[in-house]
C-alpha cells in the first residue's frame, strides 16, 4: 500500500510534490463542508520542517493543486494537518478522497509570523470560520514557547457551533493553558438550544472584550468582511497598524513566485506572503 | 469586387464632423451617457474610443480605415446606466444587429448613428504601404485590392439599423446584395479527407490560442463561453494539435449559421490563420440545405435556431 | 551544467557593459542554409520561416536529402517570439500514475521529463536574445530557482542577427538595447556590408560572445559551413560593422523616447487613466502570447484512467479567468484591473524586483494588437500624465 516512486530526476525538482498519503480524514464543521487530513510523507526523508504562518501545495493528481495553510504546529512535527473547506475542484476532490489514498505534497511556502519579534508581548488572536486554520499552527507554536509571551487572548466565532473548527481544542485543550482565555461566538445560535456561548459577529465581539493593546500583537485570519470590520475595531482599542497581522490569500498556481499570478502590486502572496503587517498591507494597491 | 466599391474622403470628412457634431450633442444632452466610435490611434490606425463627454466627442474620426466593429463592446456596458451611442456603417450594422437578434443587448438602450458605406479599407495594408501610396489609398487612388475582403461581397452598405443616418444613402439598385460565392470552400472540398484533415491540422498548428477571433467575433458573445469552462473541460488548456481543432471546430459550429461573415477573425488573427475557411464551408452548406441566399445577414431566427417542416432532415421532406 | 555558455544573471552592474568578443568567424550567406542542416543533425533547430506569407519562429523540420531549410533572415521579428524555446507554450512537469497494489490500494508514481537533445536559436533578434534573460530571472534567481527551467535553458545555444533595418513598430533603444545587442546571444551574426536597408549582405561576421558561442563557431557544423576565420584585414572591419549596427537609431524608439517611468507609476495605482485606456482592451491574449517577455503561466493536470500528464502552459493576465478563485472572487474582475496589472507588471513590478523593465521594445504588441492597446502608447501616457 504504501510503495511509491519518485524517480531520481525529480528530486529537486521545483514544481513536483513529493508523494503523500492521507492517513487521517476529520469533520470540522457539521455540514461536512471542512475537514482536517492529517498527511504523512511517503519519503520519510522529504518530509520538511516549516513555520508558523507557511503553506504547502496539495496536489490531487489529476485534478491539480491548491494552496493550503498547515495548521499543525511545527513543534509537533509529522504526520502534518492541513483543514481544506470544499470550495472548488481540488479542494473538491480532497474531499471526496479517503484514509490511505495518495496526494502529491511539496512546501513549505511562504513567509512565516515574526514570532521572535514578539517575545514578550501579549497575544491576541482573532478568527473566523475555518480561518482559525493557520491561526491555530501558530497558537500552538506559541503556546510551546509559552514563557516566551504574556498573556494570550484568543477569540474565534463561525457562523453557527456547527461550524466551529477545532472544537476539542477550542473547548478543553486551550482553556487549560497558562494564562489563556478563550472567547467564543456564533453569529446565531442553533434552534437546540445548546449552545450558552456568545452570540454576535466577531468584529463586535472583539470590541466588547476590548483586549488591551498595551505591549500587544493581535493576528487575525477570517472571511474578508470579518476582517473589514475587525481592522475598523482594533484600531479603536489602541491597536496600531505596525501591531497587527493577517494573512492573504490569491489564486496561486506555481506557489513559488515562478507564474506571475498571486502579486497585490510588487508583492507575491506566495512568497512574500501569506503573512502580512498592516502597516505593509497599507502600502499594497487595494487589488486583492 | 463589385464596382461600386469606391473610397470618397469628401464624403467621408463631411461624415466625420457630422458624426463629431450628433455625438456630441448626445452627450451634452444627456442622451446617451457614453458614445462609441473610433479615434486617431498611432500610426494612422483608428482605434476603438469610447467618448463621455461633448469634449471628448471632438476625437471621433470617420475615415478609410475605421475597420474595427463597435458592437462587440456593449457587452461591457451591460452593467452601465444610461444609453449608449454608437456608429456603425453597414457590416458594423450586421454586427449590432447579430447581438441584438441573439438578445444580448436592449435596443431600447441603444442610440445609433449610421454612416451608409461604399467600402473601407484594410489597415494593415494601408499602413505598410510607402508614404505616397498610403496617401493615394486614403485619397480613393489605390489599388482595388487594398479595400477589406468582406467589402467584396457586403451584404449591406446602408446600415441596416440606424436611429439617424449621416451621408447619402446608398441606391438600392446598388445596395442590393447578390448571391455568396466560395471558390475557396470547393478547392477544399475537392481534397480528400485525408488531404483534408492534414490541411487543417497544418493551419491550426500554429495558432497561439491567443482568443482574440472569439473575442472580436460579434456571433460569439456567450455569458460564459464554453472553451472557458473547467467543468466540463471542453477545451484542455494544452496547446497541442488535438485541442487546437477542438477549439477551432467548437467555436466554427457554434458561430454557424449566425456568421455576419465580417471576417474580423481572420483579420485580428497575429498568425494569419485563414479562419473564414472553416465559417463559409458552414455558410455554403446552410445555403444549400436551408435555401437561405445571405445566411450572413442576421434574421429574426436563424436556420440552426428553428425547426420546420420544410428542413432537409426530415422524412416528409426528402 | 557547467557555467559555459549560460549568461547567469549578471549584477546590475555588468548589465551596463557590454558583453565581449571572443572570437570571430565570416560566414557566408549562401552557407548559411548548410551550417543549419549541419546543426540539425544534433540539435533542435527553431529559426524563423515564413509560413503562408507570416514571419514564424519555429522548429525546423530535418529537410529532404540534398535540401536545404529556408529561413527568413530579412523580416525583422517573426509573429511569434523565441521564448517558446525555454518556456514552451505546453510544458509537462511530471508523469503520474496511479498503480494498484496488491494489497487492494494504490501507489503513486511520479516522473519528471528531461530534455534530450540541445536547442539552437538561429536567427533571433537581438531583442528577443535580450529577453531570454529577463526571463532567465525570473525563473533562475530569487527565494526558488526552476530547475526544469534551468534545465532546458542550459541546452540553449542563442544565434542572432543583428537587425540592419529595424521596423517602424521598433522601440529597443527605449530600453537601453540596440540593433545590433549582443546581450543574450552567445553568437551573433552581422551582415558583413554593414547596415541598412539597401545593404544586401553577401555574408555575415560571425562572432561569438560567450564559450558556448565559441565552440559552436569551432564544432563540425560550422567549419564545414565554411564559417572561416578572419583575415586580419577584416579584423579592424569588424569592430566598425558592429558600431554602425548598434549606432542605429529605431522609428518608434525615437519617437518614444528612453523610457523611465517605473518611479512614476508608484504613485498611478489608482489613476483614472487605467479605465480611459483599458475599454478597447479585448481581452485576448494576443498581447501576451506574441511578447518575447510575458512569462506567466497555469499549471494543470490533463488526465484519464488514473495516469496522466501535469503540465503548464501560457496564462495571460488579460484573461479574465486569470485570477478566478473558486468561490467565486476575481480581485481583477474589469479590463481596467487587467489592463493595469500587465503594463504595472511590465513597467513597474518587475522595475522593483530586478531594475530593469520587463519589455525589449520587439514591437510585437504595436504589430499585433488590434486595438492599438500596446506599450509605447501606455509608456508614452504615463509620461505625460
Amino acid at each position: 500500500m504504501s510503495e511509491s516512486t519518485v524517480a531520481a530526476a525529480t528530486a529537486g525538482r521545483l514544481l513536483v510534490p513529493q508523494v503523500a498519503t492521507i492517513v487521517d480524514i476529520r469533520d470540522e464543521t457539521a455540514n461536512g463542508d471542512t475537514k482536517t487530513f492529517t498527511v504523512q510523507m511517503d519519503d520519510p526523508g522529504a518530509a520538511f520542517k516549516h513555520l508558523p504562518g507557511q503553506c504547502a501545495m496539495v496536489s490531487v493528481l489529476g485534478v491539480g493543486e491548491a494552496m493550503i495553510s498547515i495548521t499543525s504546529s511545527p513543534t509537533r512535527g509529522w504526520p502534518l494537518e492541513f483543514c481544506i473547506k470544499r470550495a472548488g475542484r481540488v479542494t473538491g476532490a480532497l474531499h471526496d478522497a479517503q484514509v490511505g489514498d495518495k496526494i502529491g505534497l511539496r512546501g513549505p511556502y511562504g513567509n512565516t509570523f515574526p514570532v521572535e519579534q514578539w517575545k514578550g508581548k501579549n497575544l491576541v488572536f482573532i478568527a473566523g470560520g475555518f480561518a482559525l486554520a493557520p491561526v491555530r499552527c501558530l497558537i500552538d507554536y506559541c503556546l510551546a514557547h509559552r514563557d516566551w509571551f504574556g498573556h494570550i487572548d484568543i477569540i474565534y466565532g463561525a457562523r453557527s457551533p456547527g461550524d466551529l473548527c477545532f472544537k476539542p481544542d477550542i473547548f478543553e485543550r486551550w482553556p487549560k493553558e497558562k494564562d489563556t482565555t478563550v472567547s467564543l461566538t456564533v453569529d446565531r445560535a442553533d434552534d437546540a438550544g445548546t449552545w450558552k456561548g456568545a452570540v454576535g459577529f466577531v468584529p463586535q465581539f472583539v470590541e466588547k472584550l476590548a483586549p488591551s493593546a498595551k505591549d500587544a500583537v493581535a493576528v487575525t485570519c477570517g472571511p474578508p468582511i470579518m476582517i473589514k470590520f475587525v481592522l475598523e475595531v482594533l484600531p479603536k482599542l489602541g491597536f496600531k497598524d505596525e501591531q497587527i497581522y493577517t494573512t492573504l490569500e490569491l489564486k496561486m498556481q506555481c506557489g513559488v513566485g515562478k507564474c506571475g499570478r498571486c502579486n497585490i502590486g510588487k508583492k507575491y502572496v506566495c512568497v512574500d506572503g501569506p503573512v502580512f503587517c498592516l502597516t505593509e498591507i497599507k502600502e499594497l494597491p487595494n487589488e486583492f | 469586387m463589385p464596382k461600386n466599391l469606391a473610397i470618397d474622403p469628401k464624403e467621408m470628412e463631411k461624415t466625420q464632423a457630422r458624426l463629431r457634431a450628433e455625438a456630441a450633442r448626445l452627450l451634452r444632452d444627456g442622451a446617451v451617457t457614453v458614445f462609441l466610435g473610433h479615434e486617431e490611434g498611432w500610426d494612422g490606425l483608428p482605434v476603438p474610443f469610447f467618448a463621455k463627454t461633448a469634449e471628448e466627442a471632438e476625437r471621433l474620426v470617420w475615415n478609410p480605415l475605421v475597420a474595427f466593429n463597435l458592437a462587440k463592446y456593449l457587452l461591457d456596458r451591460l452593467g452601465d446606466d444610461g444609453k449608449v451611442g454608437l456608429v456603425v456603417n453597414g457590416c458594423g450594422s450586421l454586427a449590432l444587429d447579430r447581438i441584438l437578434k441573439d438578445r444580448r443587448f436592449p435596443r431600447e438602450r441603444l442610440y445609433v448613428v449610421g454612416v451608409p458605406c461604399t467600402g473601407l479599407l484594410d489597415p494593415d495594408k494601408v499602413l505598410g504601404l510607402p508614404e505616397a501610396e498610403r496617401k493615394a489609398a486614403l485619397e480613393g487612388r489605390g489599388d482595388p485590392g487594398l479595400f477589406l475582403k468582406r467589402c467584396g461581397w457586403c451584404a449591406a452598405p446602408n446600415p441596416v439599423i440606424a436611429d439617424v443616418l449621416i451621408g447619402e444613402k446608398v441606391p438600392e439598385s446598388e445596395a442590393a446584395p447578390g448571391p455568396l460565392e466560395f471558390p475557396r470552400v470547393a478547392e477544399i472540398e475537392a481534397m480528400s479527407p485525408k488531404e483534408r484533415f492534414e490541411y487543417f491540422q497544418g493551419m491550426f498548428d500554429r495558432c497561439i490560442r491567443c482568443f482574440a477571433c472569439r473575442n472580436v467575433c460579434p456571433a460569439c458573445n456567450c455569458r460564459e463561453c464554453c472553451l472557458d469552462q473547467w467543468e466540463p473541460l471542453w477545451l484542455g488548456r494544452a496547446v497541442v494539435p488535438s485541442e487546437q481543432l477542438m477549439y477551432h471546430f467548437i467555436r466554427a459550429m457554434d458561430v454557424a449559421g449566425r456568421c455576419i461573415r465580417c471576417g474580423e477573425c481572420e483579420r485580428v488573427c497575429s498568425v494569419g490563420i485563414p479562419l473564414m475557411e472553416l465559417n463559409d464551408k458552414f455558410m455554403k452548406d446552410i445555403i444549400e440545405l436551408f435555401g437561405v441566399e445571405r445566411p450572413d445577414i442576421p434574421a429574426e431566427v436563424e436556420p440552426l435556431g428553428q425547426f420546420a417542416e420544410s428542413d432537409p432532415d426530415l422524412e416528409s421532406s426528402q | 551544467m557547467g557555467e559555459g555558455g549560460l549568461t547567469m544573471v549578471p549584477s546590475p552592474d555588468q548589465k551596463a557593459k557590454s558583453p565581449v568578443p571572443r572570437a570571430t568567424g565570416v560566414l557566408p550567406k549562401t552557407k548559411v542554409g548548410q551550417w543549419v542542416t549541419g546543426l540539425l543533425a544534433e540539435n533542435t533547430v527553431m529559426a524563423p520561416v515564413r509560413v503562408d506569407g507570416k514571419p514564424l519562429f519555429r522548429e525546423l523540420r530535418r529537410p529532404a536529402a540534398g535540401q536545404e531549410p529556408q529561413l527568413d533572415l530579412e523580416s525583422v521579428h517573426t509573429v511569434n517570439s523565441p521564448k517558446g524555446a525555454v518556456l514552451p507554450q505546453t510544458e509537462a512537469l511530471l508523469d503520474y500514475k496511479y498503480v494498484k497494489t496488491a494489497d487492494g490500494g494504490s501507489s503513486l508514481e511520479l516522473h519528471a521529463r528531461t530534455l534530450e537533445r540541445p536547442i539552437v536559436l538561429f536567427g533571433v533578434r537581438p531583442c528577443d536574445a535580450a529577453a531570454l534573460e529577463l526571463i532567465d530571472q525570473v525563473f533562475l534567481t530569487g527565494a526558488f530557482i526552476d530547475e526544469q527551467y534551468r534545465e532546458r535553458r542550459d541546452k540553449v545555444t542563442v544565434v542572432a542577427v543583428a537587425c540592419g533595418a529595424p521596423a517602424r513598430s521598433c522601440f529597443c533603444t527605449s530600453f537601453g538595447l540596440d540593433p545590433g545587442s549582443a546581450r543574450g546571444a552567445d553568437v551573433v551574426l552581422y551582415g558583413r556590408s554593414g547596415p541598412g536597408a539597401a545593404a544586401e549582405p553577401d555574408g555575415y561576421y560571425a562572432v561569438a560572445y560567450t564559450e558556448r558561442g565559441e565552440a559552436l563557431l569551432s564544432a563540425p557544423a560550422a567549419k564545414a559551413a565554411g564559417v572561416t576565420d578572419l583575415s586580419a584585414a577584416e579584423g579592424a572591419k569588424v569592430e566598425e560593422v558592429i558600431a554602425a549596427f548598434r549606432a542605429q537609431t529605431t522609428p518608434l524608439g525615437e519617437r518614444l523616447g528612453k523610457v523611465d517611468v517605473a518611479e512614476k507609476l508608484d504613485g498611478l495605482f489608482e489613476s483614472p487613466y487605467w479605465e480611459k485606456v483599458a475599454g478597447r482592451c479585448l481581452g485576448c491574449g494576443t498581447c501576451t502570447f506574441v511578447c518575447p517577455t510575458c512569462y506567466c503561466f497555469g499549471v494543470t493536470d490533463c488526465g484519464a484512467g488514473g495516469q496522466g500528464v501535469r503540465f503548464r502552459y501560457w496564462d495571460s493576465c488579460k484573461f479574465p479567468q486569470f485570477l478566478q478563485m473558486a468561490g467565486g472572487h476575481n480581485p481583477r474582475p474589469a479590463k481596467k484591473n487587467r489592463t493595469r496589472q500587465r503594463f504595472m507588471h511590465k513597467l513597474n513590478y518587475y522595475h522593483h524586483r530586478y531594475g530593469e523593465y520587463l519589455c525589449v521594445g520587439c514591437g510585437r504588441c504595436v504589430e499585433s494588437c488590434p486595438v492599438g492597446l500596446h506599450l509605447p502608447l501606455v509608456a508614452g501616457d504615463v509620461r505625460g500624465l
